[in-house]
């Protein structure tokens, strides 16, 4: 249990006596427990916590996770055999209530987490307790890491980068008279992630030619690479639970004067973007900026609205670097910087940067390398 | 596009309802799959990327934000799209436009039908405080139901779906022999891969599978916190390693578990995996429609103490199986619902062995009119696979 996140939780919600979690991300956030796909699972997990105790509300199938993390506090598994995973969990969450006396007490949940019929289902918190909204505190505490949170989004975004140049150079030299598929190779960045240390892979996609005007596009049959063409990959990967998204594209062949321009145009836009970016700093401003340095550069953008958000123990968090957001940048939040352009055919041109926001700038944690030049996946040989 | 008879069937829902459903709400990633078509399992990570669809009978409508507005029509959404753009509160954005959608075409008012297992509670609270004057109605019953009985063509892609990925397992495990191992991880990638050339689509998050040797196997999800993906762990010969994939075809889902042997069964293992099979044959000649699913569970328990197998009754025996790798019903001791045709079901034994491995079956079953039909099986698992000495 990490006590000095749930005090200072707890120091938010004056005059709360407990607390109970739905979401996977806020409970890995306060326990450093961390569960197989949660979100995907038809299981949930909870946890409550109240006078310095603990449990956490497992199902059966997931026994000895908890523990295998160091877990030391209570556990409390229920099964499918007590009703349906969304009952058995509810009744699981109302024994514990009463277990840590706080039937009736004021407790904080993180309420956009539960659904209609667990609202209904869990009514000795529901409805026996005075309960508050605790999910935007819990939010805002997220979005500024420390040291070792930095750390490990450091080393998400290295080995998701690292994922990529190990599929890259599986392609290389397949291109001129060999076969390779798109599925492949976006299996291979999915292989070539988890070789380098990733703990699990989240979205996977890849486009090629003119399905990369499309933002996200499912892959469904083996189509193969082809010379001439931008080839685009967007998918995540987390790092004992810290996510990365790395988002980055690519040439088959030999790119046109056309293709080079608009992938240099758009890291130039890059590269005087990041120059904004510092503590204290609006992020509706530095919205527009990114507008301004774009039409500056002739750079046609896909979305004007939105160019980012920070990331953690989710995929996607605070802050959405949106237009109409009135936040302002801090020190320790840490940002996937994500904007995307249009290529000579509309393709989406998309290379992510993972960044610490500092006092006065930034520290780049995608730094494995730099992707300032169009990387071209050529070769005729398929034996080196 | 929404598989033609689900469309039929989700407007006779509408007509169905005594108090007739004006429209029907849905929010979550698994339904507007089954609903759209269009499979994005990122929405169940990312609430950010709020997806709202509204379906009445004369306006299905699919609210998203612009990012993904290209990758809906791109997949074949044909209905309207309304498009938001991104801003710092979607999901308000979002239900902003469904409020305006309702109000223009009920007039703040109507019967309108939400998904109370996945809705979530402060979505419904903004909902009916805007709304005063609608009349919301929780149809997660009949959309359980609805969802439990499978159409043709689902019934097509989840037995196309076990099929491959029980070739993928059986392709990846040939690479294997008693006398040269290779790692956990080597073969975990290996099951995935071999689904995937045999056909199976390529997925991210749980669309994972696992390769768990005797020693680790006192789990079901060792390796925490790297789940699915294996370690440099190398097998011993005579060692029992529990094989898992979950994949994914045209949405549907498999949920595969073999039980692979490196090296040669002996007569007390054969007799051991005779009952289990024995225990397989019981629990199909009792999965009719008609039966209630907790008395199934009765039924395998009870067969299961006869013939003296050490069962993780705890994990129920099995669950339906459809847009996403576990569904209702469950066969388990608190499901009365009852076993009908045309649901598809995955049984499940999952049992310890002499050294504590938890090793476990999963066969995809079909319920026909007179009984249940396995399909899927890409050989013989009555006993486990048994490595070769060498290749």
């Amino acid at each position: 249990m990490n006590e000095t996140r749930i005090n200072n939780l707890l120091k938010e919600k004056n005059g709360v006596q407990g607390l109970v979690f739905k979401s996977p991300s806020h409970i890995g956030y306060l326990t450093n427990v961390l569960f197989p796909y949660p979100d995907q699972s038809p299981f949930n997990i909870g946890l409550v916590t109240s006078a310095g105790k603990a449990v956490l509300i497992i199902p059966a199938e997931w026994k000895g996770v908890a523990e295998d993390q160091n877990w030391s506090d209570d556990i409390l598994y229920y099964t499918i055999n007590e009703g349906s995973p969304s009952e058995a969990f509810c009744k699981a969450i109302n024994k514990t209530i009463i277990k840590l006396n706080l039937n009736g007490k004021a407790i904080a949940v993180d309420y956009p987490s539960w659904t209609v019929a667990e609202i209904n289902r869990a009514n000795i918190l529901f409805q026996n307790s005075q309960w508050s909204d605790c999910d935007k505190t819990i939010r805002q505490s997220r979005m500024k890491k420390d040291q070792a949170e930095v750390d490990l989004l450091h080393q998400a975004a290295v080995i998701a980068d690292r994922g990529i140049i190990g599929a890259l150079n599986h392609a290389e030299g397949t291109i001129g008279n060999a076969e390779y598929t798109l599925v492949e190779f976006l299996e291979r960045v999915r292989v070539h992630a988890i070789e380098f240390g990733s703990s699990g892979i989240g979205h996977l996609n890849v486009s090629m030619g003119k399905q990369g005007r499309v933002w996200f596009t499912p892959v469904r049959d083996f189509s193969l690479l082809e010379n001439g063409k931008f080839l685009r990959v967007v998918y995540t990967q987390e790092f004992h639970g810290y996510w990365n998204l790395c988002n980055r594209t690519f040439f088959i062949g030999l790119p046109r004067y056309s293709d080079d321009s608009a992938y240099r145009l758009h890291q130039n836009l890059i590269s005087l973007c990041l120059k904004e970016l510092r503590a204290g700093i609006k992020i509706s401003d530095f919205c527009s900026e990114v507008i301004q340095h774009a039409k500056a550069l002739k750079v046609e953008l896909f979305n004007e609205n939105e160019f980012g958000h920070g990331i953690g123990l989710s995929e996607v968090e605070w802050p959405l670097l949106t237009i109409d957001n009135p936040e302002s940048f801090q020190a320790g939040m840490v940002i996937v910087l994500d904007i995307i352009s249009l290529g000579p055919n509309e393709e989406l041109i998309q290379s992510t940067e993972t960044i610490l926001i500092e006092e006065n700038g930034y520290q780049r944690l995608s730094d494995f390398r730099d992707w300032d030049d169009l990387y071209c996946i050529v070769g005729c040989r398929t034996t080196h | 596009m929404p598989i033609n008879k689900i469309k039929e069937r989700i407007s006779a829902i509408l007509n169905e309802n005594d108090d007739h459903l004006d429209a029907l709400i849905i929010t979550d990633d698994a339904n507007l799959t089954y609903v759209t078509g269009v499979q994005l399992q990122l929405l169940a990570s990312i609430p950010y990327l709020s997806v709202i669809l509204f379906w009445s009978k004369n306006n299905r409508t699919l609210i998203c934000p612009s990012a993904l507005a290209s990758t809906y029509t791109s997949q074949g959404w044909k209905e309207n799209l309304i498009i938001y753009a991104e801003c710092a509160d979607p999901q308000g954005a979002a239900i902003a436009h469904l409020l305006q959608m309702i109000q223009t075409e009920f007039k703040g008012r109507g019967n309108l039908g939400y998904i109370g297992e996945s809705l979530s509670g402060k979505t419904l609270s903004q909902l009916t405080e805007a709304l005063p004057n609608s009349n919301f109605m929780d149809i997660s019953d009949s959309w359980i139901r609805l969802r439990e009985i499978k159409t043709e063509e689902e019934i097509d892609n989840l037995s196309e779906a076990a099929k491959l990925t029980d070739h993928g397992i059986a392709g990846a495990i040939h690479h294997l022999s008693t006398l040269q191992s290779k790692t956990e991880k080597f073969l975990t990638e290996d099951i995935r891969v071999h689904s995937l050339e045999r056909g199976i689509h390529i997925g991210g998050y749980d669309a994972v599978s696992q390769a768990v040797p005797g020693e680790k196997a006192d789990r079901l999800w060792p390796n925490a916190p790297a789940f699915g993906i294996g370690t440099g762990f190398t097998y011993n010969q005579d060692t029992f390693v529990r094989l898992e994939m979950l994949g994914i075809y045209n949405n549907y889902r498999s949920n595969d578990s073999r039980i692979l042997y490196t090296g040669v069964l002996n007569q007390m293992q054969m007799d051991f995996f005779s009952k289990i099979k024995d225990l397989r044959t019981y629990a199909c000649s009792v999965i009719n429609p008609g039966i209630a699913a907790s008395k199934v569970y009765e039924n395998i328990l009870s067969k299961s103490k006869e013939l003296g197998i050490n069962v993780l009754n705890e994990l129920g025996f099995g669950h339906g199986i459809g847009i996403e790798p576990v569904e209702p019903p469950y066969i388990s001791a608190a499901d009365d619902g009852i076993i009908a045709e045309n649901m598809t079901l995955i049984l499940k034994f999952a049992f310890r062995y002499l050294h504590g491995e938890i090793l476990v079956t999963k066969d995809t079953l079909i319920v026909k009119p007179d009984g249940c039909q396995i399909v899927g099986r890409y050989q013989n698992w009555d006993i486990p696979y048994q490595t070769a000495y060498t290749f």
